[in-house]
């Protein structure tokens, strides 16, 4: 049965997305064949990492989400080629980034149960064997709803003082939801500290596991979401950090 | 001489010389400073970052013998800079001949051999001044009297005699003085006779210096932002969180998104009552 993995912060700037990006094409580098839907509607930026652009999305969730299309057909195989290579595939749904578009979907909102019910119908008709959901930073009813349907919640957060007192709610609430798996990333780590007890004092604060303690890196910055570091950078020990996370949350 | 005038042979050779030590100055630096600068920048061990300066310093001289002296790491430099010399403790000795390496990784009684440098010592000298002090030799034998007063000590504690000298200051960034290096008997590397410390062997040390200055600052400013982390504290104020999910928990939209996640869960299908809704 598919997986639904649910990324996740409280704040927007914790590397959300570029997580997410990045974890989905670690997880079909296993051979896996993987969706990612980007249901940030008010600031979509995933397809980026995947080298698409405006002229490259002629549908988007949005259609779906306003009845214009099956969602399958919002779908686009961005598998990159080392993920071919490995027998894997990566499915993305885009938000459109149409100005226009954006604004619609602030004015009038959208149906939440008909996004549930095109989760359902990509896993089935792309056969994936796990679909992560790039959410909208903070708390809403669509991140509440992205949380409560997912089999793995990853909260993502920054050893930042802005970041914590949002975060504990934030697991608090998916606790509430019964989510069966919780963990923690905290993404872009100074490297002097030390990822131990950076890894040891949120633990200790939130009471759940800590996936990964992902150092800010200087390759990651230079890449500027031009691409997945985790395909363009293989050999770096922060693609092996994530692809250990991919595991834990695939296995 | 003038410039009109050749170059007899005796001048040619003085200046080939020259010549030759500057060239063989300049691949020292190069092959040679600047491979022991980069080793010590990566360096992760406090202990061994220490002795490394110690001993290659005392490799490039052939010196028998080497201390360093630091400044507490963990004061600030504006304290470093209005402390008195007695600041200075030494961490690391060196001398090969008696068999001596403690301080470091090497652990031992660096206190039993060495005292912190006193006023009026070379050492100190070194550290007021921010500069070198190069002694041809450290014992007066028409007077009797030690001109290093670390050597004096030394002699005292283990017989040691100490013929040459130099200290050499550890600068910061800002330029303050974080350290000194002091190497004793100089040898000539043909028949390994004690000698001076050659002002091209000098200015060689003091390049080590320098990068071992950056190396041992870096490893400090490292190991505070640890520390710092090691304090770091995650605030959650438990009474607003309470407060914060109690609001979201009890609405009705909550209530029924629990609702049709259980029955999502359970295999009930939608589950969907009054799940649904618009954002």
């Amino acid at each position: 049965m598919a997986k639904i993995i649910s990324i996740h912060s409280f704040r927007g700037g914790t590397g959300k997305s570029n997580l997410t990006a990045n974890l989905s094409a670690s997880a079909a580098l296993r051979g896996k064949r993987v969706g990612i839907i980007d249901t940030d509607i008010q600031s979509p930026g995933i397809h980026v990492l995947f080298g698409m652009d405006e002229e490259m999305i002629t549908l988007a969730l949005n259609d779906y989400l306003w009845g214009n299309c099956p969602i399958e057909n919002a779908a686009y195989d961005v598998t990159p080629p080392p993920v071919r290579d490995a027998g894997g595939a990566v499915y993305l749904i885009p938000s459109s980034i149409k100005s226009g578009e954006i604004a619609r979907v602030l004015r009038e909102g959208y149906d939440v149960g008909r996004l549930v019910d095109g989760l359902r119908a990509l896993v089935t008709e792309l056969k994936l064997d796990c679909l992560f959901i790039d959410t909208h930073p903070g708390l809403n009813e669509e991140t509440l709803l992205s949380m409560s349907i997912s089999d793995v919640l990853a909260v993502v957060l920054r050893p930042d003082s802005q970041d914590y007192q949002g975060t504990a709610v934030t697991v608090e609430l998916a606790r509430r939801l019964e989510v069966p798996r919780m963990m923690l990333v905290v993404n872009k780590v100074p490297a002097a500290f030390d990822a131990g007890a950076v890894r040891e004092k949120v633990e200790k604060a939130y009471g759940v596991p800590v996936a990964g303690v992902l150092p800010l890196t200087d390759e990651v910055v230079r890449l500027a979401s031009a691409d997945v570091f985790c395909l363009r950078y293989a050999d770096h020990p922060l693609a092996a950090q994530i692809r250990g996370i991919a595991e834990v949350i695939v296995s | 001489m003038s410039d009109d005038e050749p170059l007899d042979a005796d001048e040619l050779r003085t200046l080939l010389s020259l010549v030759d030590a500057e060239q063989s100055r300049a691949d020292v630096l190069m092959n040679v400073v600047i491979p022991i600068g980069a080793a010590l920048a990566y360096e992760t061990e406090w202990g061994r970052l220490l002795e490394r300066i110690v001993c290659d310093a005392m490799k490039l001289c052939t010196a028998d013998g080497g201390v360093l002296y630091l400044r507490d790491p963990s004061s600030s430099a504006e304290a470093r800079s209005h402390e008195s010399s007695r600041a200075l403790t030494p961490v690391i000795v060196r001398c090969d001949s008696l068999g001596i390496a403690v301080g470091g990784a090497s652990r031992g009684p660096v206190a039993e051999l060495c005292r912190p440098a006193r006023r009026g010592s070379t050492v100190a000298d070194a550290a007021m001044r921010s500069a070198s002090v190069n002694l041809p030799e450290a014992h007066d034998e028409d007077t009797g009297t030690w001109l290093c007063g670390e050597a004096e000590q030394f002699f005292e504690v283990t017989d040691y005699r100490t013929r040459s000298s130099l200290a050499v200051p550890l600068r910061g960034q800002g330029g303050e003085v974080i350290g000194v290096l002091r190497l004793f008997n100089a040898r000539r590397p043909d028949d390994y006779e004690i000698s001076p410390f050659e002002p091209g062997m000098q200015q060689v040390v003091e390049s080590l210096c320098l990068l071992a200055a950056a190396a041992v600052e870096s490893y400090v400013r490292q190991q505070r932002l640890k520390d710092h982390v090691r304090e770091l504290t995650i605030r959650i104020d438990e009474t607003r969180k309470g407060h914060e999910v109690s609001a979201i928990v009890e609405s009705d939209y909550f209530k029924s998104l629990r609702q049709r996640a259980r029955a999502l869960r359970s295999g009930g299908g939608n589950g969907d009552d009054n799940g649904n809704g618009s954002t």
